[in-house]
């Protein structure tokens, strides 16, 4: 049995990001119009190729977006919300969405993979090999002693972030989180909300990753977040059980309460909906609720987000409206199995 | 400012703790830190895995304490110590060069390590072929494929780079001597 098939209930997604700049360029930051221009046409090349093995690949002009549009990208992680301070930032999408390059952001080039489930190592191979691709045709501003440099040292050495976004309800219903954050901290990890920042996470999603990238290898760095997540679903996995054996009933009650609000409210807030869809990938996760696939709830976490839900309905965008078109996606989202 | 547990040894770690629902923040020393952790790492025993703590001073406006506020000025990109400060970010490659020995307890604060041990560009694999340290350079590459190797569970091979890479280590010991 590997680690994937035992662990998608609580690990959500893989993702590995490698912070890359142009050698002899200005960073971003100070870069002129020119300079800014030339990573543009630097990086689009590079990728132009045939070497991305068919996968097609789409190109972002972040000055040719709306805020919507932007925003949209951004809840599904496929860019930061920082991209487009700079001009000609963009960034290169493939059809699947589990590769995405972004340009002109802090960094020259930003490099991000993804992986449903626990897979960090497989996350990173596909990094690695669209960094190759792009370290072909662009020097790389890189030290014998610091390694890639970027324009923020704390991501100086091997310019990584890797993360595993884990969905632990039991930790947080347990109150161990705290405990959590602190060994985290103290192994160069970091822990923290995946929407919305610290304990306040919503959905109770964070995202495991690692604080230093300088003096450690990317294998390194990736098998110490798999080990400590590991540890996360593992003791995940025993509050689930504990709740279940000693509070079956408020489980049950909270979980059922979730499922029918979620498909009776003729309003809800991404708040409040997030709150609940937690409860409900618990329910799936145990088995007290059976009609629905932890896979549309996992969806309708990025769906009910304020610009994706724009963007898919095209709206007006106030607050109230939104609430009202948020209830109606989630229903039809459950009532379509 | 100094420990809020033994009020006597300089705060150095950040410890997270919630109470009654709330967050809040104490700033201890790394001795009071570890025993606030005792209780909780006895959960993770995997906690010594990952080396000692990270100590959370990285703050930069204490960077160009010890050196007199002369302020630097990267000839490349105009950056000064005065941006660097403020903004936390380098304007150019060549401002590590320019401010590297201010930035390096900066750097250590971070990262608690100053030399990169991981990939290397193509490029630079290539300059430094015949250059200096590459031997070091080779040793992170056959670390990297040791690596691989555990993972794969294929000890064999593992026990052959790790031999590889204690020869290499011997030698690169012996030059810097
Ligand atoms: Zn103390
Ligand atoms: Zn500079």
């Amino acid at each position: 049995m590997t680690d994937k098939t035992f662990t998608n209930d609580i690990a959500i997604s893989s993702r590995i990001r490698l912070a890359r700049n142009i050698e002899n360029t200005l960073f971003p930051q100070m870069a002129s119009e020119a300079d800014l221009t030339k990573v543009e046409n630097a990086v689009t090349e590079a990728l132009r190729s045939e070497k991305l093995a068919g996968e097609k690949y789409r190109f972002y002009e972040i000055r040719n977006m709306t805020e919507t549009q932007r925003t949209s990208l951004a809840e599904s992680r496929l860019i930061s919300s920082e991209l487009g301070k700079y001009d000609h930032s963009g960034a290169i999408i493939n059809d699947s969405n589990s590769v995405s390059v972004m340009i002109n952001e802090e960094d020259h080039i930003r490099i991000q993979s993804v992986k449903p489930g626990f897979d960090l190592f497989a996350a990173y191979r596909v990094a690695d090999r669209i960094d190759d691709i792009i370290g072909e045709s662009v020097n790389y501003a890189f030290s014998e002693k610091y390694g890639y440099l970027t324009s923020c040292p704390t991501n100086l050495g091997t310019g990584m972030r890797a993360g595993v976004m884990v969905h632990i309800p039991a930790i947080v219903m347990k109150n161990s989180l705290a405990g959590i954050i602190s060994v985290a901290q103290s192994s160069g990890l970091e822990i923290r909300g995946a929407y919305g920042e610290g304990t306040a996470a919503m959905g109770d999603l964070f995202q495991i990753s690692n604080r230093v990238s300088l003096g450690k290898s990317e294998i390194e760095i990736v098998q110490s977040i798999h080990e400590f997540t590991k540890e996360i679903i593992k003791t995940e996995r025993a509050a689930r059980n504990e709740l279940l054996l000693l509070q079956e009933d408020d489980i049950k009650n909270e979980v059922q309460r979730a499922y029918g609000i979620l498909t009776n409210a003729h309003m809800i807030s991404t708040e409040e909906a997030m709150k609940l869809l937690s409860l409900l990938r618990l329910g799936t996760d145990v088995r007290l609720i059976e009609n629905v696939s932890p896979k549309v709830v996992d969806k309708l976490m990025t769906e009910i987000q304020p610009a994706t839900l724009t963007l898919r309905y095209r709206i007006r965008t106030d607050a109230r409206s939104r609430d009202l078109l948020r209830a109606q996606h989630i229903k039809t989202a459950l009532g379509d199995l | 400012m100094t420990c809020q547990i033994c009020n006597t040894n300089p705060a150095t770690i950040v410890v997270k703790k919630i109470i009654n629902g709330e967050q809040t923040e104490m700033r201890l020393c790394e001795k009071c830190a570890k025993s606030q952790l005792a209780e909780v790492t006895s959960m993770f025993n995997f906690a010594d895995l990952f080396g000692a703590f990270t100590p959370l001073n990285h703050n930069l406006n204490a960077m160009s304490k010890d050196h007199g506020e002369k302020n630097l000025i990267c000839p490349t990109c105009n950056t000064d110590m005065e941006q660097l400060k403020k903004t936390g970010k380098v304007g150019c490659m060549k401002c590590y060069e320019v401010f590297g020995e201010y930035m390096e307890p900066y750097i250590k604060g971070i990262h608690t390590k100053t030399v990169h041990t991981g990939k290397v560009p193509k490029i630079a694999v290539a300059e430094n072929e015949n250059g200096e340290n590459s031997s070091l350079r080779e040793i992170s590459r056959i670390k990297r494929q040791l690596e691989e190797a555990v993972r794969e569970e294929n000890y064999e091979l593992a026990a052959e780079y790790r031999d590889l890479i204690h020869a290499l280590s011997a030698k690169e010991e012996s030059e810097i001597d």
